[in-house]
């Protein structure tokens, strides 16, 4: 009786077990709702502004980055995912060196990446994305960020044909936020990140 | 005083830039021209040109001057190696026929003692056309880390590609084109 009596345990422990994962998969896995996006990685290249000697605003690139957003259009509901890699940093002045002030403010060799990860997207009544809040991690410091969205659409690409959603982000932060304190205020403080984003559905 | 006058009235000293007008001298590392395009209707997509040089003739009491700036097309980068190969070829800047692009003016506007545009000649695949610029944040003073006189501004600017020639993939790729150039530029 008692090696039933656990063998019985075992399967309702089983069973409890086989329902929360299904529980867990339908309530919490978007792959099961949504669509998959990947951004293209050529036309989603991030930018930022920033005042130099308070007199002129100049801009950065970082040239590789990659990114993925999955929307539950019927749900309004999404993530996205996107990961810079800090050595791709291009100032238009060479290419970047260990010495380098955007190699030395960035701390490249020990902060390879920058994230943003966001589980909360913000619909308007047309069901358009217009901002999403995450966090971004920079220089392995994460902070609450809510980047903008603007001219969120989604269609086929004329020229490959296939589906894609397309818009422009924008977001602001303070770079001491994260650590970020050289060079101020010869270099701003106040950092405006552009990025244009065109992610294929997977 | 009698010598000034002659000479003035000679037009060597009075009217003469060279004698009143200050030069200054664009720093390259701080005037890297950029530009805005409509991308398929979807994004908006920048590139830039990382080498250019310009110079400023500047007699800020007469609200006079004049500008001269080129950008070396092959100097273009899009961040992504075959796109900037794309847009440097024949159609696009076809950077190998036209290695230069420039903009002159010897008409900048004041509004007291700074200057807020400039009215003058942009040529682009070998067509010049008239443009006018904006110049926001205009300002001069001595940048105290390397000690020397600087006058600075954001310059933007407005282009239809069309008008010099530049059709290819229009309206995938918009026709506008906003164009930005921070401007720091040195005293000689």
């Amino acid at each position: 009786m008692k090696i039933k009596k656990s063998r019985l345990n075992l399967w309702q422990a089983a069973g409890k077990l086989f329902s929360f994962l299904v529980a867990v998969l339908f309530f919490c896995n978007p792959v099961f709702s949504a669509e998959k996006f990947v951004f293209d990685e050529v036309h989603s290249i991030p930018q930022f502004e920033f005042s130099h000697l308070g007199v002129t605003t100049q801009t950065g690139r970082f040239d590789v980055a990659k990114g993925v957003i999955y929307i539950d259009f019927a749900a309004r509901k999404g993530s996205v995912y996107y990961e810079i890699d800090a050595s791709s940093l291009n100032m238009g002045y060479g290419t970047e060196t260990p010495e380098s002030a955007g190699y030395r403010l960035f701390n490249v060799s020990t902060f390879p990446t920058i994230k943003f990860k966001s589980g909360k997207l913000v619909f308007n009544s047309k069901n358009e994305i217009t901002a999403a809040v995450g966090k971004l991690t920079l220089l392995g410091v994460s902070k609450p960020l809510t980047v903008t969205v603007s001219n969120f659409q989604c269609g086929l690409n004329p020229l490959t044909k296939r589906k894609t959603c397309a818009c422009d982000v924008r977001a602001t932060l303070m770079r001491t936020d994260f650590g970020m304190i050289q060079y101020i205020p010869g270099i701003s403080d106040l950092i405006i990140i552009n990025v244009p984003v065109e992610a294929y559905k997977n | 005083m009698k010598k000034f006058l002659i000479l003035c009235a000679l037009g060597v000293l009075c009217n003469s830039p060279a004698f009143s007008a200050d030069t200054f001298i664009m720093d390259p590392e701080y005037t890297i021209p950029s530009f805005e395009v409509g991308h398929l209707g979807f994004t908006t997509q920048r590139g830039r040109f990382d080498k250019a040089e310009g110079k400023v003739v500047l007699d800020i009491p007469a609200k006079k001057g004049s500008v001269e700036f080129v950008v070396h097309t092959k100097s273009l980068d899009m961040g992504s190696k075959a796109w900037t190969v794309h847009v440097r070829s024949e159609g696009l800047f076809d950077v190998e026929k036209f290695p230069t692009m420039s903009f002159k003016s010897d008409n900048l506007i004041f509004e007291d003692d700074k200057v807020v545009a400039a009215e003058g000649q942009f040529t682009l695949l070998g067509i010049t056309k008239p443009l006018k610029i904006t110049v926001n944040r205009f300002n001069c003073a001595t940048n105290a880390i390397v000690n020397k006189f600087m006058c600075s501004g954001d310059i933007t600017a407005t282009i239809k590609r069309s008008e010099y020639g530049m059709v290819k993939y229009i309206p995938t790729v918009s026709d506008e084109i906003q164009i930005n150039v921070p401007v720091e530029s040195y005293r000689q």
